[in-house]
């Protein structure tokens, strides 16, 4: 059936502005597949596409009438109702977006429905918080949003992508930082017991540095797919993407970091915790190009798998075309933690019980205070339930 | 004598339409006229069939292939460079026993300046060179012959097990390697010529290791060599395939195909050096099952062809069966080494371990392919893998794709890839201890591979080791 | 008076006898150091009075202020006052080690202590044992040399003052340094805290800095020889295998 019928999708995209060119967007959504290529050996598809084929959903979007300013950016079923104060924004035409939504099918469809294309600019320290959620089942939200951070910059800024169950999130962001900016992302992309699509893409200039922390649980079938860009000399990356893998829920994440500058380095490193019979893959492609020479990339992805049903996929790439650099490596895993760590734990006083939560609990955690604290608030009530 | 019947198939013709096909950007019914048109075709197949003067089974499995090959699509990480490479027509030896060259002169000189500082005998030379086509005689390979026949251990030509083996040929052949997995194993059953059968009694161990290349004669090679060895309960064999010293192929274009079955409680080590001339493309398909309690070693040593892609798997069938794979490549200029391996953990309480060392230099591009499955109910399994890339200028380039799927929740799985360059500061360390840059090189390089050289016997890595100088010494200085 | 006595103990791994009757009384204040030739059943006693798994207790007692605490879990050990310094503590790389010290502490010490002064004597603590607060941050024992966690286990030590602490090898690829620091935390829980200690030690460097009351010279799972410090110097004269021509006779 598709994700939403052409006749659905067209009616809308008659009453937004620029329909043609909207139309245009539909049609590639239309005609590119969800893959070219197969991505392993033997699973054909990390993520289930077929999960979103079978949806059909509805929409729920108007044409942007009055946007009222207010402490946060929040986007509601697809529309933009209110925009932070202070925030300097303007809304693109469609041919000034940046993205291009011949990279892949459902960029295309967040293009062609999503009602206006946003554009923040950061011109001094910000700190943003964009609520990006749907609150009914079985429709469609698309979004497209660029940030720029302006030279020098300091951008902090908290997305949480709610879905809804039955609904599918289509959220499409690109983060640009010039010179010497700074920004520290916080994603939560929580399914809510339906699906999302969420594509970060996330580039910057000479001398800038990006802390990146996600977070993913709860969805059907969720996809994140966020490629980050170091292109620029002494660029750099701090990544930590965490999965929480629960019921039956599938939850892929795409991790891409292309060095194309030269001294540019990142460090990431990608967990996942797969409970009852979830599925979490971790991948994605470090790649240091012959322009990127003297760049140093490590990236290391963990999984656990905590149920006889539950499956974990950790496929970590690593190309290097130039043999002038600092250092890359990669590293996966998949435990189960040991008898040894458990009774070390207990000698310090804790229960079986207690010594597997806590290594259970601790794993998906971040090395910033922050953020430890902030997303272990999100965290531990779901794994109270599973008993962890 | 022998019906030394051979055919012109234009291998490039098959190549380019595989490449072209890859994204569906020719039909079928292009790419069927071009295979066509290349010669490879159904009455080559029957004629081939008919001159080896084989069973039924075979001819029909042959052209199931053929269809095979026509229908499945090429693998999308076949390299581009594959059509680039200088192939030209190929002639395709329905019988291999032949000699290739008829004198000294036909051996080019670097060849022979090569075998000259290796300083390999001369049987040896002339049989590496082509100028004869069986091993003259050798004492040692005649003890080792002994052996074997005493134990009853069965090793002859492929051609020779279909006749006088069908039964136990047609049980495992192409069962453990599937010919509808890809392609190119499609094209490999369709054309298969030449290798080696072994069967390894119950019980019986064999303690030399056994050298399959100074054995079975040229009979044994072929474009599409296909070796199938079995360790029945209880054996032990070391199968040694190749040779370190370059060798003057008869065609660029080598679509092999190793299966090994170890049985309960057996043991098989397979050996593997290559070092094919250098505009040779190298496709070897090779895989293991491994049953209860049973060990399947894989060695590999990729040092020639200017394409090469190999990557030994083992199918873990049996309750704590173990495998591992040790692989080291190199690639210099122009060459593209794609290796890597696939350990499925079928079965509880199995163990794989994969050691990958690749060097590059002069722009050489290594890539590791590897997958790492565990099936569900494989409970107390563990993998490990180890990718290590030596670049040792600024222009090579090394890509690692590992794939670790993992589906039952007792096992343990664990990778590790570093590429790094070659280390300034211990080159001069050894450089301020009197050797000269090249030796200081080498003796790094060697170290970088010795955890794989150990795996070989002691002549192999001896000659493996001068081989690797040889190359090393085409680098020059590093700027 | 706290006291832990272990009687006849016998020890199997993998279905072989280790320990093969082991009887020792170690009361509050005692420091008792045990020594012994690789493969005498040193680390296998201190894990079987600790509760591991693969250590099976095939008989003997050990009874804790005359509780049979025999065969208790490690962690209701733990909170009955035993702490064991691992020879080779294990990395746990996915949990922190502060977070490990307030889970520890809330079970073993004190469950309602608020988190800054917790956090106030973990930081006094590690500045006694000369380790830094980064370490606070890492995974367990993750990325630590030798000597560092060697310190990383005696600090734990220090914030949980066990009645009964047994230290397996805590001088083993230490330095100076950390030898007196190490030295000086065990003296300080001694005389502050009456904790009573069994010192593992191979090479019997810590008895350069801690004046031991009871030596047992371990041999083949039983104890050859037990004395005062007069007993540690005689095997630094003689050696072991004086003490186990001894034993023979």
């Amino acid at each position: 059936m598709g994700i939403i019928s052409e006749d659905k999708a067209l009616k809308v995209i008659s009453n937004l502005e620029e329909e043609r060119e909207r139309q245009e967007f539909f049609k590639i959504f239309q005609k590119t597949p969800y893959q070219r290529i197969n991505d392993s050996p033997t699973v054909k598809h990390y993520t289930e596409w077929n999960e979103y084929e079978s949806l059909n959903l509805d929409l729920d979007l108007k044409p942007v009438v009055d946007v009222k300013r207010g402490n946060k950016i929040e986007i509601r079923n697809g529309n933009l109702i209110e925009i932070q104060e202070g925030v300097k924004y303007t809304f693109l035409k469609a041919s000034e977006i940046t993205i291009n939504p011949n990279e892949h099918k459902l960029i295309a469809l967040s293009t062609s429905l999503s009602p206006v294309y946003l554009k923040l600019k950061v011109d001094r320290p910000t700190e943003l918080v964009l609520e990006n959620y749907i609150d009914r089942p079985n429709i469609l939200s698309p979004s497209y949003i660029e940030i720029e951070v302006l030279e020098g910059e300091k951008l902090k800024i908290l997305i949480n992508n709610k879905s809804y169950n039955s609904s599918l999130l289509n959220s499409v962001i690109r983060i640009f930082g010039r010179e010497n900016s700074s920004v520290d992302l916080m994603m939560i992309n929580d399914g809510n017991d339906g699906y999302y699509y969420a594509h970060v893409q996330h580039d910057y200039l000479n001398d800038s540095f990006s802390s990146i922390s996600i977070l993913n649980l709860r969805s059907r079938m969720g996809h994140l797919k966020y490629n980050n860009l170091l292109s620029s000399k002494r660029s750099s990356s701090k990544i930590n993407v965490r999965t929480l893998g629960t019921e039956q829920y599938k939850i892929d994440s795409d991790i891409n970091v292309i060095h194309t500058g030269v001294e540019s380095s990142s460090d990431g490193t990608l967990k996942a915790i797969a409970l009852d019979s979830s599925l979490t893959s971790i991948r994605g492609r470090a790649a240091i190009e012959e322009s990127g020479h003297d760049s140093s990339t490590s990236i290391i992805g963990r999984s656990i798998i905590l149920g006889k049903d539950a499956k974990a996929i950790v496929a970590p790439m690593l190309e290097v075309n130039t043999g002038i650099i600092k250092m890359a490596k990669h590293s996966a895993s998949t435990q189960k933690f040991t008898d040894d760590q458990i009774f070390y734990l207990m000698t310090r006083g804790l229960d079986f019980r207690e010594a597997a939560s806590l290594i259970v609990r601790e794993f998906l955690g971040f090395e910033d205070e922050e953020k430890d604290v902030y997303f272990k608030k999100i965290i531990y009530p779901v794994l109270s339930t599973k008993g962890y | 004598m022998v019906d030394e019947a051979e055919y012109t198939l234009d291998i490039k013709e098959i190549l380019s339409a595989s490449v072209e096909s890859r994204l569906n950007k020719i039909s079928l019914e292009e790419f069927h006229e071009r295979i066509v048109r290349s010669g490879l075709t159904r009455s080559l197949i029957e004629e081939v069939s008919k001159i080896k003067k084989e069973p039924e089974w075979m001819l029909r499995l042959r052209l199931k292939a053929l269809e095979l090959f026509e229908k499945i699509p090429t693998p999308s990480w076949l390299p581009e460079m594959v059509k680039e490479v200088n192939l030209g027509e190929m002639k395709y030896y329905v019988k291999p026993s032949i000699q290739k060259t008829s004198n000294w002169s036909d051996i080019p000189p670097e060849v022979r300046k090569y075998y000259d500082a290796l300083g390999i005998p001369e049987s040896e030379k002339r049989y590496l060179g082509g100028l004869v086509a069986q091993l003259e005689s050798e004492p040692i390979y005649e003890r080792v012959k002994e052996e074997l026949k005493a134990k009853k251990v069965i090793m002859t030509s492929m051609e020779t097990a279909v006749q006088k083996y069908p039964d136990i040929v047609k049980e495992y052949y192409t069962k453990i390697f599937p010919i509808s997995d890809h392609k190119f194993a499609a094209l490999h059953g369709a054309l298969s010529s030449g290798g080696v059968f072994v069967y390894v009694p119950k019980g019986v161990k064999v303690q030399a290791p056994v050298e399959g290349f100074f054995f079975i004669g040229t009979e044994g090679e072929g474009q599409f060599e296909h070796t199938l060895l079995i360790a029945d309960e209880g054996s032990y064999i070391h199968f040694i395939e190749g040779c370190a010293a370059p060798r003057l192929s008869s065609s660029s274009f080598h679509d092999g195909m190793v299966e090994l079955y170890a049985k309960d409680n057996s043991y098989i080590k397979f050996t593997t050096v290559q070092n094919w001339s250098k505009d040779v493309i190298n496709f070897n398909n090779k895989r293991a099952w491994a049953d209860r309690n049973s060990t399947v070693e894989w060695v590999e040593g990729s040092l020639g062809a200017k394409l090469s892609l190999v990557y030994p798997s083992t199918i873990l069938r049996g309750e704590n069966a173990s495998s591992t794979s040790m692989v080291v490549t190199m690639a210099s200029e122009n060459t593209w080494k794609d290796s890597g391996s696939k350990m499925i953990h079928a079965a509880p309480r199995t163990r794989s371990r994969v050691v990958s060392k690749n060097i590059g230099f002069m722009g050489g591009v290594n890539v590791y392919r590897g997958l790492i499955r565990v099936n569900k109910g494989a409970y107390q399994s563990k993998a490990h893998v180890q990718c290590d890339s030596l670049m040792l200028d600024g222009t090579s380039k090394a890509h690692t794709y590992p794939h670790n799927q993992v589906f039952e929740e007792d096992a343990d799985v664990a990778h590790e890839a570093h590429t790094i360059r070659m280390n300034e500061d211990q080159l001069f360390y050894i450089m301020s201890r009197g050797l000269s840059e090249s030796e200081a090189r080498s003796m790094l390089v060697l170290g970088f591979m010795d955890e794989i050289m150990r795996e070989l016997p002691f002549e192999y890595a001896a000659l493996l080791n001068k081989v690797v100088k040889l190359e090393l010494d085409k680098m020059g200085s590093v700027a | 008076m706290n006291t832990l006595e272990i009687i006849d103990l016998k020890v199997s791994v993998d279905n072989k006898e280790i320990i093969k009757g082991i009887n020792m009384k170690i009361r509050e204040g005692e420091i008792h150091t045990v020594m012994g030739p690789n493969g005498s059943g040193k680390t296998s006693l201190s894990l079987a009075i600790m509760g591991h798994p693969k250590y099976k207790i095939v008989s003997g007692k050990i009874i804790l202020n005359g509780e049979d605490i025999t065969n208790l879990p490690p962690d209701e050990k733990a909170k009955k006052g035993i702490f064991l310094a691992f020879q080779n503590p294990i990395e746990i790389s996915g949990v922190k080690f502060s977070a490990l010290l307030v889970a520890s502490y809330n079970r073993i010490v004190n469950p309602s202590m608020q988190p800054s002064e917790l956090f106030r004597n973990i930081r006094e603590v590690i500045k006694k044992i000369g380790i830094s607060e980064s370490m606070l941050s890492r995974g367990i024992h993750e990325g630590f040399s030798g000597g560092e966690k060697k310190r990383a286990e005696v600090m734990q030590m220090l914030l949980l003052k066990p009645k009964i602490a047994i230290l397996d090898e805590p001088d083993s690829g230490v330095d100076v340094d950390g030898l007196r620091a190490i030295g000086d935390a065990i003296n300080k829980l001694n005389a502050e805290n009456r904790t009573a200690f069994l010192i593992i030690t191979h090479y019997r460097r810590i008895l350069e800095y801690v004046k031991s009351t009871n030596v047992h010279v371990l041999i083949n799972g039983k104890i050859a020889a037990s004395g005062g410090s007069e007993l540690a110097k005689l095997i630094d004269e003689k050696g072991y295998e004086w003490i186990e021509k001894m034993y023979k006779k």
